[in-house]
């Protein structure tokens, strides 16, 4: 059973994740794209600063779930050290008491907040703001199911209790961590 | 009010519960019980603090640096910086502080600096005979340059949260940069000398005219990005899209080191780090909009302003409270919180809020590599696979270096306003 949810947890993750990252290089794309109206085509366009913004507010609330499973969310973090081990677990669930809380009001109000105003409409496109505020209940949706995964996988002794470095990804480990000595540098 | 969210503020956080977390939950608990507002507040306010164009510079300049450790430029750099400090005794340890002040100009991140440079040069210290926590210490406290050399992040945030040019905050960094740059390479020089440390340094360095020639067109990089914010043709922001772009094609077409297969692992941790980061920048924002509310940050002033009475004093009060949050919180986090309300109050002591910028930063970025929570300590534990009790008798002689510089920079404004004042008049 918890494997099943594990796994469906997995997946779903990876989708906030990829669609986080697809509105990164929307994003990115945008406010290039508007230096180039700008400089080379000579009519600086309207509306891209409106949208690379509303891009990246969706890429940070879908990226949370990642940042929430992996527990790369920043934390004062010397409490790991001072608490017995055996108090470790609880402090694991009394922060994620803290966290489903928060998530909680971020989706209720979120959804309250985002039909206040859906008749108001982003400047230079005929678009809702309804649009950009969905990506807070959307984005603590998918974070509740990672935090509650995190921790069924702590309590079932599958991941380790205690925190990560912050900022520090694995994959950031193995993939800096070996920037391809034996590949000839070429000028 | 106030004491119940500052306490429970204080709880959250020495609970290890995430900092974002930690600030919307207080935040939730100070507008539902002792206020009329709605919570309704709390998603807009967030929406609102990162809705805001400059603070996207923050995703792209991270997103460049990381393109850019991934295509082929750490090396480079590394190659480039032995070849001007390499030849005397202690050269390889000077380099890492140059190539920490090159990469600084290319990434906005100190952590992405540890891990780029450091994967390199770590293990290369340690094959010249250097002790592995004397080369961490010398790593981890040259990456702190990262947030000082433009493009910086934590000067953004502060440019954000406290309404200053971001464009002259970064003219501003440059020359505490140097500062604590020169300062860690005489020390190091000095250090080698009398430790003996670094005797066949000058073994691996390779011609000056054939490394500039391998790293120049990534050298590029900051002259586009800080040329074109100076020349008035783009923003910050744009100015990190553009640098994201170039990246990209250096990467890619030029260097030919940044594969397809990379793209996604990039663009995961850019992602990963920026939710990080910019969730932090959403709490706080709700948190700083309660706060106005309820008049403590004009309380705090008046308060300050009442028992200190000279802008001196006052700096020396804001570094020591500094120093100590830093040990314990991530600098960009105490920037979102401390500088909406400390900047005021420094500006009513006449002092420049650019230069007030460049104190905090200087300051907060130290706290990144002194315990127990300093990231570039984790970055360089993590790459040199040692632990952080072993670096922390090296560390301290760092640590005073770079604490004399942030007094050097505190008391002598010039230091940071000098290019500003030119620049701008």
């Amino acid at each position: 059973m918890l494997a099943v949810f594990l796994r469906f947890e997995h997946q779903l993750t990876r989708l906030a994740m990829l669609i986080a990252v697809v509105m990164l290089a929307i994003s990115v794309t945008l406010s290039f794209y508007q230096v180039l109206t700008r400089f080379v085509f000579n009519a600086p366009s309207t509306w891209t600063e409106v949208a690379s913004r509303a891009a990246m507010i969706w890429c940070v609330f879908m990226a949370a779930a990642a940042t929430f499973r992996g527990g790369y969310m920043m934390a004062v973090e010397v409490v790991y050290k001072v608490v017995p081990a055996r108090f470790l677990t609880l402090l694991e669930v009394l922060i994620v008491v803290c966290c489903l809380l928060v998530l909680g009001v971020l989706i209720h109000y979120g959804i309250q907040m985002t039909m206040r105003v859906s008749n108001q409409t982003m400047s230079g496109m005929n678009i809702s703001m309804s649009w950009a505020y969905a990506a807070i209940p959307t984005g603590s949706c998918f974070a509740i199911v990672a935090v509650v995964a995190r921790l069924l996988a702590q309590l079932t002794g599958r991941e380790k209790v205690g925190p990560e470095n912050s900022e520090i990804v694995p994959e950031v480990e193995t993939f800096h961590g070996a920037p391809r000595p034996d590949r000839e540098v070429q000028p | 009010m106030n004491m119940v969210i500052g306490l429970s503020l204080i709880i959250l956080f020495t609970f290890g519960v995430p900092i974002a977390i930690s600030i919307i939950l207080a935040s939730i608990i100070g507008i539902e019980f002792f206020t009329r507002l709605p919570l309704l507040l709390v998603p807009q306010q967030m929406f609102i603090g990162i809705d805001k164009f400059p603070l996207m510079a923050i995703p792209f300049f991270i997103l460049a640096g990381n393109l850019m450790a991934a295509g082929g430029i750490s090396q480079r750099l590394v190659d480039l910086a032995k070849s001007i400090v390499g030849r005397v005794q202690g050269g390889l340890a000077m380099s890492c502080v140059l190539t920490c002040m090159m990469f600084a100009a290319v990434s906005g991140s100190s952590v992405a600096t540890t891990f780029a440079i450091g994967a390199i040069l770590i293990p290369a210290m340690v094959k010249h005979g250097y002790p592995k926590p004397l080369a961490a210490s010398i790593q981890a406290s040259s990456a702190e340059l990262g947030v000082l050399i433009p493009p910086s992040i934590p000067l953004i945030l502060y440019g954000v949260s406290t309404d200053t040019s971001i464009g002259q905050l970064f003219l501003a960094g440059i020359g505490p940069g140097i500062l604590i740059g020169s300062a860690l390479i005489l020390f190091l020089y000095l250090f080698c000398k009398v430790r003996g440390y670094g005797k066949d340094d000058y073994k691996d360095s390779t011609g000056f005219m054939i490394s500039a020639k391998r790293a120049w067109v990534a050298m590029l990089m900051p002259v586009v990005v800080i040329g074109g914010i100076y020349g008035g043709i783009f923003t910050p922001t744009e100015a990190s899209a553009v640098a994201v772009f170039f990246a990209l094609i250096v990467g890619g077409f030029y260097y030919r080191e940044l594969k397809v297969d990379d793209l996604w692992p990039i663009m995961r941790q850019s992602v990963v780090s920026t939710a990080a980061v910019m969730l932090i920048i959403a709490a706080a924002s709700l948190f700083s909009f309660l706060l106005s509310r309820t008049g403590l940050p004009a309380q705090i002033a008046n308060l300050v302003t009442n028992t200190i009475n000279d802008p001196l004093m006052f700096l020396l009060v804001v570094n020591a409270l500094l120093l100590v949050v830093g040990m314990f919180i991530e600098t960009s986090a105490a920037i979102l919180v401390l500088a909406p309300i400390l900047t005021p109050i420094a500006i009513q002591f006449g002092i420049h809020p650019v230069h007030f910028g460049l104190v905090m930063v200087v300051n907060l970025a130290l706290g990144m590599i002194t315990p127990p929570l300093g990231v570039n300590l984790f970055a360089a534990c993590a790459v040199a696979k040692i632990s952080i009790d072993q670096m922390l008798p090296w560390l301290l002689r760092f640590v005073l270096v770079v604490l004399a510089c942030l007094m050097a920079i505190t008391y002598m404004p010039w230091i940071s306003m000098g290019l500003v004042t030119a620049f701008y008049g």
